[in-house]
Protein backbone atom coordinates (compact mmCIF):
# COMPACT_ATOMS: atom_id res chain seq x y z
CA UNK A 1 0.00 0.00 0.00
CA UNK A 2 1.26 3.20 -0.71
CA UNK A 3 1.20 6.28 1.44
CA UNK A 4 1.83 9.98 0.94
CA UNK A 5 1.75 12.76 3.25
CA UNK A 6 0.59 15.63 0.88
CA UNK A 7 0.08 17.96 3.55
CA UNK A 8 3.81 18.03 4.57
CA UNK A 9 4.48 18.02 0.96
CA UNK A 10 2.66 21.59 1.03
CA UNK A 11 3.91 22.60 3.92
CA UNK A 12 7.61 21.70 2.67
CA UNK A 13 7.12 23.55 -0.63
CA UNK A 14 5.29 26.71 0.88
CA UNK A 15 8.40 26.63 3.21
CA UNK A 16 11.03 26.68 0.46
CA UNK A 17 8.95 29.40 -1.86
CA UNK A 18 8.80 31.64 1.25
CA UNK A 19 12.94 31.07 1.80
CA UNK A 20 13.57 31.59 -2.01
CA UNK A 21 11.84 34.87 -2.41
CA UNK A 22 13.15 35.95 0.76
CA UNK A 23 16.88 35.27 -0.69
CA UNK A 24 16.20 36.22 -3.54
CA UNK A 25 15.29 39.57 -2.32
CA UNK A 26 18.53 39.89 -0.23
CA UNK A 27 20.52 38.80 -3.29
CA UNK A 28 18.85 41.50 -5.51
CA UNK A 29 19.77 44.27 -2.20
CA UNK A 30 23.27 43.32 -2.47
CA UNK A 31 23.66 43.07 -6.38
CA UNK A 32 22.01 46.75 -6.09
CA UNK A 33 24.38 47.91 -3.49
CA UNK A 34 27.82 46.53 -5.02
CA UNK A 35 26.64 47.33 -8.86
CA UNK A 36 25.71 51.01 -7.63
CA UNK A 37 29.29 51.05 -6.10
CA UNK A 38 30.91 50.42 -9.23
CA UNK A 39 29.10 52.75 -11.27
CA UNK A 40 30.08 55.06 -9.04
CA UNK A 41 33.69 54.48 -9.11
CA UNK A 42 33.39 54.25 -13.05
CA UNK A 43 31.39 57.86 -13.10
CA UNK A 44 33.47 60.74 -14.52
CA UNK A 45 33.34 63.65 -11.91
CA UNK A 46 33.07 67.06 -12.72
CA UNK A 47 30.51 68.76 -10.12
CA UNK A 48 30.19 64.85 -9.05
CA UNK A 49 25.83 65.12 -9.63
CA UNK A 50 25.95 62.39 -11.55
CA UNK A 51 28.25 60.24 -9.41
CA UNK A 52 26.14 61.54 -6.68
CA UNK A 53 22.97 60.20 -8.34
CA UNK A 54 23.69 56.84 -9.05
CA UNK A 55 21.33 54.49 -6.78
CA UNK A 56 19.55 51.08 -7.06
CA UNK A 57 15.69 50.50 -6.26
CA UNK A 58 13.86 47.29 -5.69
CA UNK A 59 10.76 46.93 -3.99
CA UNK A 60 9.25 50.66 -3.80
CA UNK A 61 12.77 51.76 -1.99
CA UNK A 62 15.54 53.62 -3.22
CA UNK A 63 18.99 53.31 -1.86
CA UNK A 64 22.59 54.65 -2.24
CA UNK A 65 22.12 58.12 -3.84
CA UNK A 66 23.77 61.16 -1.79
CA UNK A 67 22.42 64.64 -2.28
CA UNK A 68 18.96 64.72 -4.33
CA UNK A 69 16.54 62.33 -4.52
CA UNK A 70 14.93 63.83 -7.67
CA UNK A 71 18.16 63.05 -9.84
CA UNK A 72 17.97 59.19 -8.00
CA UNK A 73 16.40 56.50 -9.99
CA UNK A 74 12.50 55.96 -10.44
CA UNK A 75 11.46 53.73 -7.93
CA UNK A 76 10.13 49.90 -9.00
CA UNK A 77 7.30 47.82 -6.42
CA UNK A 78 8.96 44.52 -7.42
CA UNK A 79 10.28 42.79 -5.24
CA UNK A 80 11.87 40.56 -7.93
CA UNK A 81 13.84 42.90 -9.88
CA UNK A 82 16.37 46.06 -8.98
CA UNK A 83 17.60 48.66 -11.52
CA UNK A 84 20.21 50.61 -10.97
CA UNK A 85 21.06 54.18 -12.49
CA UNK A 86 19.75 57.67 -13.00
CA UNK A 87 17.45 60.26 -13.02
CA UNK A 88 19.81 62.90 -14.36
CA UNK A 89 18.67 64.59 -17.55
CA UNK A 90 22.37 64.39 -19.10
CA UNK A 91 23.28 60.76 -18.47
CA UNK A 92 22.64 58.95 -21.54
CA UNK A 93 24.53 62.13 -23.56
CA UNK A 94 27.64 61.24 -21.16
CA UNK A 95 27.00 57.77 -21.57
CA UNK A 96 26.83 57.49 -25.35
CA UNK A 97 28.77 60.62 -26.43
CA UNK A 98 31.11 62.03 -24.59
CA UNK A 99 34.51 62.98 -25.93
CA UNK A 100 36.53 62.79 -22.95
CA UNK A 101 37.18 59.17 -22.38
CA UNK A 102 33.56 58.59 -20.23
CA UNK A 103 31.71 57.23 -23.14
CA UNK A 104 30.48 54.01 -22.11
CA UNK A 105 30.91 54.06 -18.11
CA UNK A 106 27.50 52.48 -17.67
CA UNK A 107 28.41 49.85 -20.09
CA UNK A 108 31.56 49.11 -18.85
CA UNK A 109 30.06 48.55 -14.93
CA UNK A 110 27.85 46.27 -16.24
CA UNK A 111 30.45 43.73 -17.58
CA UNK A 112 32.14 44.26 -14.41
CA UNK A 113 29.23 43.54 -12.34
CA UNK A 114 27.91 40.43 -13.91
CA UNK A 115 30.37 38.39 -12.65
CA UNK A 116 29.84 39.40 -9.54
CA UNK A 117 26.06 39.29 -9.39
CA UNK A 118 26.52 35.56 -10.57
CA UNK A 119 28.59 34.75 -7.52
CA UNK A 120 25.97 36.96 -5.02
CA UNK A 121 23.20 34.83 -6.13
CA UNK A 122 25.08 31.29 -5.86
CA UNK A 123 25.85 32.46 -2.36
CA UNK A 124 22.66 33.57 -1.20
CA UNK A 125 19.83 31.46 -3.15
CA UNK A 126 20.95 28.28 -1.73
CA UNK A 127 20.74 29.87 2.27
CA UNK A 128 18.37 28.71 4.29
CA UNK A 129 17.56 25.33 2.63
CA UNK A 130 18.32 21.35 3.53
CA UNK B 1 42.75 34.79 -32.40
CA UNK B 2 42.76 38.40 -34.22
CA UNK B 3 44.67 41.45 -32.65
CA UNK B 4 42.69 44.45 -31.81
CA UNK B 5 43.93 46.06 -35.01
CA UNK B 6 43.00 43.27 -37.17
CA UNK B 7 39.31 43.25 -35.89
CA UNK B 8 39.05 47.16 -36.55
CA UNK B 9 40.53 46.74 -40.00
CA UNK B 10 38.05 43.77 -40.54
CA UNK B 11 35.69 46.34 -39.07
CA UNK B 12 36.12 48.93 -41.28
CA UNK B 13 36.67 47.04 -44.27
CA UNK B 14 33.08 45.39 -43.60
CA UNK B 15 31.50 48.75 -43.54
CA UNK B 16 33.27 50.25 -46.43
CA UNK B 17 32.57 47.55 -49.15
CA UNK B 18 28.99 47.92 -48.45
CA UNK B 19 27.76 50.35 -50.95
CA UNK B 20 24.28 50.75 -49.29
CA UNK B 21 26.44 52.22 -46.25
CA UNK B 22 27.77 55.95 -46.11
CA UNK B 23 31.01 56.52 -47.68
CA UNK B 24 32.29 58.26 -44.83
CA UNK B 25 33.26 56.63 -42.34
CA UNK B 26 35.62 57.75 -39.85
CA UNK B 27 37.53 56.74 -36.65
CA UNK B 28 36.42 58.17 -33.25
CA UNK B 29 36.21 61.88 -34.12
CA UNK B 30 33.04 64.26 -33.81
CA UNK B 31 32.18 65.16 -37.11
CA UNK B 32 32.56 68.61 -37.00
CA UNK B 33 35.58 68.88 -40.06
CA UNK B 34 33.39 67.07 -42.25
CA UNK B 35 30.09 68.62 -44.77
CA UNK B 36 29.44 65.29 -45.93
CA UNK B 37 25.73 63.25 -44.03
CA UNK B 38 25.23 60.80 -43.82
CA UNK B 39 28.18 59.76 -42.28
CA UNK B 40 29.10 56.87 -39.95
CA UNK B 41 31.70 57.34 -36.34
CA UNK B 42 33.09 54.15 -34.94
CA UNK B 43 34.75 53.50 -32.07
CA UNK B 44 36.37 51.03 -29.72
CA UNK B 45 34.72 50.80 -26.17
CA UNK B 46 36.73 50.26 -23.51
CA UNK B 47 34.69 47.65 -21.17
CA UNK B 48 37.44 45.53 -19.92
CA UNK B 49 38.58 45.92 -16.80
CA UNK B 50 39.85 43.76 -14.00
CA UNK B 51 38.01 43.70 -10.45
CA UNK B 52 37.48 41.67 -7.52
CA UNK B 53 36.02 38.37 -7.57
CA UNK B 54 36.54 37.81 -11.49
CA UNK B 55 37.74 35.09 -12.48
CA UNK B 56 40.64 36.90 -14.85
CA UNK B 57 40.36 39.77 -17.03
CA UNK B 58 38.05 39.16 -20.25
CA UNK B 59 41.06 39.64 -22.89
CA UNK B 60 38.07 38.38 -25.73
CA UNK B 61 35.74 41.14 -25.06
CA UNK B 62 35.85 43.58 -28.09
CA UNK B 63 32.96 46.30 -28.16
CA UNK B 64 32.82 48.60 -30.48
CA UNK B 65 30.18 51.82 -31.07
CA UNK B 66 28.91 52.91 -34.31
CA UNK B 67 27.14 56.64 -34.31
CA UNK B 68 25.06 57.08 -37.76
CA UNK B 69 24.57 60.87 -38.11
CA UNK B 70 22.47 62.34 -40.70
CA UNK B 71 20.38 65.36 -41.25
CA UNK B 72 17.28 66.86 -39.19
CA UNK B 73 14.15 64.93 -40.66
CA UNK B 74 15.59 62.01 -42.79
CA UNK B 75 14.58 59.50 -40.31
CA UNK B 76 13.56 57.24 -43.15
CA UNK B 77 17.27 57.45 -44.07
CA UNK B 78 18.57 57.21 -40.40
CA UNK B 79 16.30 53.54 -40.79
CA UNK B 80 17.55 52.45 -44.00
CA UNK B 81 21.22 52.49 -42.73
CA UNK B 82 21.06 51.20 -38.76
CA UNK B 83 18.92 48.35 -40.75
CA UNK B 84 21.73 47.18 -43.50
CA UNK B 85 24.29 47.68 -40.18
CA UNK B 86 22.55 45.03 -38.66
CA UNK B 87 22.77 42.81 -41.54
CA UNK B 88 26.76 44.18 -42.27
CA UNK B 89 27.97 43.30 -38.80
CA UNK B 90 26.09 40.25 -38.59
CA UNK B 91 27.78 38.80 -41.38
CA UNK B 92 31.36 39.77 -39.02
CA UNK B 93 29.74 38.11 -36.26
CA UNK B 94 28.48 41.25 -33.75
CA UNK B 95 25.92 41.21 -31.88
CA UNK B 96 23.75 44.38 -31.36
CA UNK B 97 23.95 45.20 -27.83
CA UNK B 98 22.12 47.94 -25.76
CA UNK B 99 18.48 50.08 -26.99
CA UNK B 100 18.11 52.14 -29.44
CA UNK B 101 18.54 55.68 -28.82
CA UNK B 102 18.57 58.79 -30.44
CA UNK B 103 20.13 62.49 -30.05
CA UNK B 104 20.32 66.34 -31.57
CA UNK B 105 23.80 67.13 -31.77
CA UNK B 106 23.26 70.87 -31.67
CA UNK B 107 26.47 72.00 -32.42
CA UNK B 108 25.81 70.55 -36.17
CA UNK B 109 22.41 70.56 -36.38
CA UNK B 110 22.65 66.68 -37.53
CA UNK B 111 20.69 63.76 -35.62
CA UNK B 112 22.91 60.82 -34.40
CA UNK B 113 21.80 57.31 -33.12
CA UNK B 114 24.72 55.41 -31.22
CA UNK B 115 24.64 51.72 -31.72
CA UNK B 116 26.90 49.44 -29.95
CA UNK B 117 28.29 45.82 -30.79
CA UNK B 118 29.89 43.13 -29.51
CA UNK B 119 32.11 40.74 -31.32
CA UNK B 120 31.13 36.95 -30.95
CA UNK B 121 33.76 34.80 -30.53
CA UNK B 122 36.94 36.60 -30.72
Amino acid sequence: MITSNAKQIQKNIDKFVKIQAKNTTEALEEVGHRGVGIIKGNSPTVTSRLKNSMSYTIDGKVEDYEESKNDAVNSISDKKTVILGTNVEYAPSVEFLSQKGSKGFMLKSFKQLKPIANKIFESVLGKGLK
Amino acid sequence: MKTQAQLRAELYNALKDDTTLPDEIFWIGKPTATDTFPCIIYSILNTVGGYAFQDGLVSEDFTVQLDVYTDVGADANMDTIVNRLNTVMESIHYRNIGGSIEFMDADINKIVRPTRWEKINV
